[in-house]
């Protein structure tokens, strides 16, 4: 019955996404998925949008935050990297428009929201992930990145 | 900003809605569920089955933790609507399949929704303003 297949796939595709929403992975340098990176620097092709978005922190890190209107999860997770960036000296956050932004959007590969990137002051993209982080795993690993910056 | 409870609890009664079309392949009750869709498309208020929350079910529970805007929501009745109107569509006009696909997306979403909490705007709507634009040649 169709009802029972679709429920089942449903089923698997909920379970497969809650398993990785909200999860930052580790960006390894110069596999960035753009397509126009700055080819005169494959470490950090984004810099200068970073620089250009705000979103480029002097030293320590920023949680650079891409969201749109139509998106319940957005609004937690603005409220989550507040506070982390309040908490942690060194941790600044920036929250994009999206829409305003499809550009860096296209650049920065970011196809859902909230898409959340840690970005250092070279410009490189440290973390990136998508959905609603649990505050425990998203001060983990900016608490790791950060020391790792000093 | 609404109480969370009220669009979970309304997608779980559109998930019982949505087998109940696809179980019994009915078009009638496909173009109810496309205009109760609509209703909440427009106004979270007019939605019939959060009025049912509202009436039965808040009066018992505590006053939610926090609230949740309502433009997300809207937008997953609005997708909901479209899949809705295409199933209804096609059963009432014979073309079976259609109305079985119609109805699967929906119920697909619906059910992704009660059960997991998940968000259709988060994944669709940039999604959507991406190609839109990518279309129109801007960028």
């Amino acid at each position: 019955m169709a009802a029972l297949v679709v429920l089942l796939l449903a089923t698997g595709f909920g379970l497969w996404r809650r398993r990785r929403d909200g999860v930052l992975s580790a960006v390894i340098t110069g596999h960035t998925p753009s397509t126009t990176a700055d080819v005169a620097d494959p470490v950090a092709p984004h810099r200068d949008l970073f620089a250009r978005l705000g979103a480029l922190p002097d030293a320590g890190l920023c949680l650079v935050q891409f969201s749109t209107t139509i998106c319940a999860a957005c609004r937690p997770t603005r409220l989550l990297c507040a506070e982390l960036a309040a908490d942690l000296p060194g941790v600044r956050h920036v929250d994009i428009d999206a829409e305003v932004h499809l550009d860096a959007v296209r650049q920065l590969d970011v196809w859902r929201t909230p898409t959340l990137l840690i970005v250092d002051a070279a410009g490189r993209i440290l973390h990136r992930g998508a959905g609603l982080p649990s505050r425990d795993h998203l001060r983990g690993v900016v608490t790791e990145a950060l020391a790792a910056t000093r | 900003m609404v109480d969370p409870r009220s669009p979970r609890f309304a997608a779980a009664i559109t998930t019982l809605v949505l087998v109940a079309v696809l179980l019994t392949g009915g078009g009638w009750l496909a173009l109810a569920q496309t205009l109760v869709f609509a209703l909440g498309a427009l106004n979270l208020r007019y939605a019939p089955y959060s009025a049912l929350y509202r009436w039965l079910v808040a009066p018992r529970l505590a006053a939610p933790a926090e609230r949740e805007p309502a433009a997300p929501v809207r937008f997953a009745q609005a997708v909901g609507m479209v899949f809705a109107a295409v199933s209804a569509a096609g059963y009432l006009l014979g073309v079976e399949w259609l109305g079985i696909a119609g109805a699967g997306f929906a119920l697909a979403a619906t059910f992704l929704n009660a059960a997991f909490g998940f968000c259709l705007g988060c994944e669709l709507y940039l999604l959507l303003r991406r190609t839109a634009t990518a279309r129109a040649g801007q960028s």
